[in-house]
């Protein structure tokens, strides 16, 4: 006994003499050495501040869906303070039924089955710290968004003296991951099988605390910067796709392998396997170098691998010249066995979605991959708190995505170009936001949004369309080098919302608080609306007026323009005379009407609210004008399809008859 | 495949002879459709000065049309329940006019409109009945069609199984829409028994036409589906028409979509005729034994024939 407390007092010795030389065990493993020349980047040296390394040694059976793995944690202190307790997130336990996200998701949909093969675990089999021992004892697991004390999603470990400033601590943890059917993002389908959020990490300081939330039926990630080395050992005839490069494949005697990737100044690590992945790659040539594009679809989808292709290379041209350089050495783009699992963004990965039928007129293939691979600049590399400041990523993302598709495929047609029917994508996201326009702020926490809709309409829909009618205030042009501006300063960082704000106020020259206070801050409503237009002659008191001619009978003309909703935005109300001049009156819209009048020897046309129609984020684009001529084409079209779709529904009842 | 030669022809020949019965019911889900309409139309009228109704009038645009449809002030589908209710009110009247139908379609002579309507109200509560008994037979298929519908679902979930769960979405739901025609031809031909044999027991006169049906399958589902088919392929022609005609040009589209509501209530009325002949041939067929001739009352256009011998159930 009292040999084991002289050899544990050595170590804790040898421990302390570490850290105070700052020469730690963990300061010498390769992913945190800034000497190391990247191996997975284009870039000569780290391209961010590498707080943490993962090394981790996992195999993997595809039989039983289970996962059992080592990681070695290398933590470096950048809090400016000791640290002693660290929080961990350990995600696959959302997929229990008394966890956190089953019971929101329960919440907003009452019909949700649960089923035990959707179960899903990752049991902590050993923590050790380097230098101090085992600590498994100390795990505790903790609920800080909202106290259920059967979510097991976050769990923290404090350790018997702090890891001071700037001083490395390493974390050694054993775990074994049971993998379930899919629910959301990650597990297994048939021979599918996506690994998400699958080992224990650590989580974030930033702004002073320890940011570790719990996994949310509406919410994402948040973490580090570091450096990958996983080992991954499965099978010989899995065909895998994994974040950053694989830089080794070993074949072992058992019938596995072993292949190795690294993945630099990333801040998460995913994986897929599947037996019968089909291969397709391709190159993109940026500014900073080629990259290879990895695709790996689903042997029923190969009719669409080279839309994928040419879909990421447009995609990734227009990002390279608006915003930035991809810095990557490698995107690989997943075909997902299972669309639950798709529409997801890893650094260096994402998943689409398409099916073997779709048309090439339905653009919500393209719309997926254009957003997912987007998330490579606004998540993969400008990291933001994506629990806290949901629309840093998704709204940014939502309003690249329309830019991209726009350029691609035309304004009016980006989302929709088929049998006739046509939608812009910024259409379909302001539609969205107009589904629940005033319930919560864009600045919302995710999980504390009203309702999932409301989250989804106002996270992507709403900052979107807000992004879009900036453009109205400090140009298009403007706005493109704001966020060009934004992403070379803040990638591979995790900016706030403030950031962002300040930065498009940097770049426009212009105090945007007026609107940013409204549109991002508040949730009030735009809605503009020309109340009447008339003209009326300036004689009309006569008994008998002279006979009414075109270009010589004087009228009084008369808009009224009101502001029905909250949102104050100045404006531009334009004016057709019939005979041909046209008046543009600019109003602040401060007041609650206002009302413009004319003597001329012609008669109002029309009055039309933001003629270019660029103000998406007014509610009711149909009060913007009102011409004087009546048109009802647009009604008895509608009429008459209505009729038609009726006539429909009752001769299909009279079926029955 | 058919026992009765010229069967559709002479079918069809009844179908124009007594057209204004086609008229009439067209006429009638015209009105019927527009009074639907009118909660919308009050809706609409907002559009009528406003310069962006011009994207649904030159164009079609989806987005221009769901921002209006859903905005709180429209709630353009608000209105839905109005054309619901009244489709309701549309198949309770056609299920009171199929009495009147099939007794024009049965009788060798034009009815007049009070003879028609007396007809009509005469079956009215039999085809009820049998209405009643119908639902029973449709709800386990309906509930099939929900259960391929979700397991197809499913499976249409995962991409290696994609292509299985399509193609069982379409040859389930296929196999479901054949089912739901061989109980609507079984219906039918308890409808045109409840006629022609003045049946008053739904439930046995069910019974018999399922004998009746089963015994002739056949014959009779290739005459149904024949006439089916060739409405489908109207209907998706009418729909082709009006993808390809140009959106400004709505009153030749709504024009063309009319045409092939039309042709829907023709091929249905079709069906009937022809069902109505292959019962009366095959009742004159079994009536034309010399000794039971003189038995045979003269028919009163709004009784029915006394049913062939053997047959005799009430």
């Amino acid at each position: 006994m009292r040999l084991i407390w002289n050899v544990a007092g050595l170590a804790i010795l040898l421990g302390l003499l570490q850290i105070a030389n700052g020469e730690s065990s963990s300061s010498r493993a390769e992913g945190m050495s800034t000497a190391v020349r990247p191996i997975a980047t284009l870039a000569d040296q780290p391209l961010s501040e590498r707080v943490v390394a993962y090394q981790i040694d996992a195999r993997f059976d595809p039989a039983k869906h289970t996962l059992d793995a080592t990681e070695v944690l290398t933590y470096r202190n950048p809090t400016g303070r000791p640290q002693d307790t660290f929080p961990f997130h350990l995600y696959l336990n959302a997929f229990q039924p008394q966890s956190t996200f089953v019971r929101e998701g329960h919440r907003e949909h009452r019909d949700l089955q649960w089923e035990e093969k959707y179960r899903a675990s990752a049991d902590i089999k050993s923590l050790e710290v380097v230098g101090i021992g085992d600590l498994t004892a100390k795990i505790k697991f903790i609920s800080p968004d909202d106290g259920n004390p059967d979510d097991r999603t976050v769990f923290q470990v404090t350790l018997p003296r702090p890891v001071g400033p700037n001083e490395s601590v390493q974390f050694k943890i054993v775990f074994h991951d049971q993998f379930g059917q899919i629910v959301a993002r990650t597990g297994y389908r048939n021979h599918f099988m996506m690994g998400a959020q699958w080992f224990p990490k650590v989580g974030v300081w930033w702004q002073g605390a320890w940011n570790c939330h719990q996994f949310h039926s509406d919410t994402e990630f948040f973490a580090d910067f570091g450096a990958y080395d996983v080992k991954l050992t499965l099978p010989q005839n899995e065909v895998v796709g994994a974040s950053g490069i694989e830089i080794s494949e070993i074949k072992n005697n058992d019938g596995t392998k072993t292949l190795t990737f690294r993945g630099e100044d990333i801040h998460d690590f995913a994986w897929t396997a599947q037996p019968d992945f089909q291969v397709v790659e391709g190159e993109f040539n940026g500014s900073m170098g080629g990259v290879k594009i990895r695709v790996l679809m689903q042997p029923g989808h190969m009719n669409q691998a080279d839309r994928h292709l040419r879909i990421v290379r447009e995609t990734m041209k227009r990002f390279d010249d608006w915003y930035g350089p991809y810095p990557y050495k490698q995107i690989t783009v997943v075909d997902p066995g299972d669309f639950r699992a798709g529409g997801m963004e890893y650094p260096t990965l994402f998943t689409g979605d398409v099916t073997w039928w779709a048309p090439a007129g339905l653009h919500l293939f393209e719309q997926v991959v254009v957003h997912e691979f987007g998330h490579q600049y606004w998540y993969g590399m400008v990291a933001t708190n994506e629990f806290e400041n949901a629309w840093l990523d998704e709204g940014i993302n939502s309003y690249t995505e329309c830019k991209i598709l726009d350029d691609i495929f035309g304004r009016e047609k980006s989302g929709l170009d088929l049998w006739g029917l046509t939608e812009g994508d910024s259409a379909q996201q302001r539609n969205s936001y107009l589904g629940t326009p005033d319930f919560d702020p864009m600045t919302r926490f995710a999980y504390q949004f009203a309702t999932g809709a409301s989250y989804g309409d106002v996270t992507y829909g709403k900052s979107a369309t807000v992004l879009y009618t900036l453009e109205k205030v400090i140009g298009e042009a403007t706005l493109r080098r704001a966020l060009r501006t934004y992403f070379m300063r803040y990638r591979f960082m995790h900016p706030t919302q403030e950031d962002f704000l300040k930065t498009v106020e940097e770049a426009s020259g212009q105090n945007l608080r007026w609107y940013f206070d409204q549109a991002v801050y508040g949730t009030n409503i735009l809605d503009y609306e020309i109340s009447s237009a008339r003209s009326d002659r300036l004689d009309w008191y006569l008994e008998k007026p002279p006979e009414e001619k075109k270009g010589s009978t004087s009228y009084r003309t008369e808009i009224l323009v009101h502001r029905k909703g909250d949102f104050i935005f100045p404006v531009e109300v334009q004016i057709k005379f019939d005979n041909g001049e046209s008046v543009i009156e600019h109003w602040d819209g401060k007041d609650r009407w206002v009302r413009y009048a004319y003597e001329k020897k012609a008669k109002v046309v029309s009055a039309e609210l933001d003629p270019e129609h660029s103000l998406l984020v007014d509610r009711n684009f149909f009060n913007n004008s009102y011409a004087d001529q009546e048109d009802t084409r647009a009604r008895w079209k509608i009429v008459n399809y209505w009729t038609w779709c009726t006539q429909l529904l009752m001769q299909c009842l009279s079926w029955l008859a | 495949m058919s026992d009765q030669p010229g069967l559709l022809w002479e079918g069809f020949r009844r179908v124009w002879h007594y057209q204004r019965v086609l008229w009439f019911i067209f006429f009638i889900s015209l009105v019927l459709g527009h009074l639907g309409t009118s909660p919308v139309v009050h809706k609409l009228d907002r559009m009528d000065h406003r310069l962006q109704a011009k994207r649904l009038s030159d164009t079609f645009d989806l987005g221009t049309f769901s921002s209006f449809s859903s905005d709180p002030e429209i709630k353009l589908f608000d209105a839905a329940g109005t054309s619901i209710s009244i489709s309701l009110v549309f198949f309770i009247g056609m299920l009171f006019l199929t009495g009147g139908i099939l007794e024009a379609y049965r009788s060798a002579r034009k009815l007049t409109a009070r003879e028609f309507f007396e007809a009509s109200g005469a079956y009215f509560w039999r085809l009820v009945r049998l209405l009643a008994v119908m639902g029973f037979v449709l709800t386990p298929a309906l509930m099939l069609a929900g259960a391929i519908r979700e397991q197809a679902g499913e499976l249409m979930g995962s991409a290696a199984e994609e292509k299985a769960g399509f193609g069982l979405l379409v040859i389930g739901l296929g196999f479901v829409g054949l089912l739901l025609m061989c109980i609507r031809l079984w219906f039918d031909m308890a409808q045109v028994r409840a006629v022609v044999e003045e049946e008053s027991g739904m439930l046995r006169n069910a019974l018999d036409a399922l004998k009746l049906v089963s015994a002739n399958f056949i014959s009779l589902f290739w005459m149904y589906f024949r006439i089916s088919f060739f409405g489908w392929l109207v209907f998706a022609a009418g729909l082709y028409i009006w993808a390809k005609m140009p959106p400004a040009r709505y009153t030749w589209t709504w024009l063309v979509l009319e045409v092939a509501i039309l042709f829907g209530f023709a091929v249905r009325l079709w069906q009937r005729a022809c069902e109505m002949i292959w019962y009366q041939r095959r009742y004159l067929a079994t009536l034309a034994v010399p000794v039971q001739a003189p038995l045979v009352p003269v028919p009163n256009p709004l009784l029915t024939i006394a049913p062939p011998p053997g047959e005799q159930t009430s």
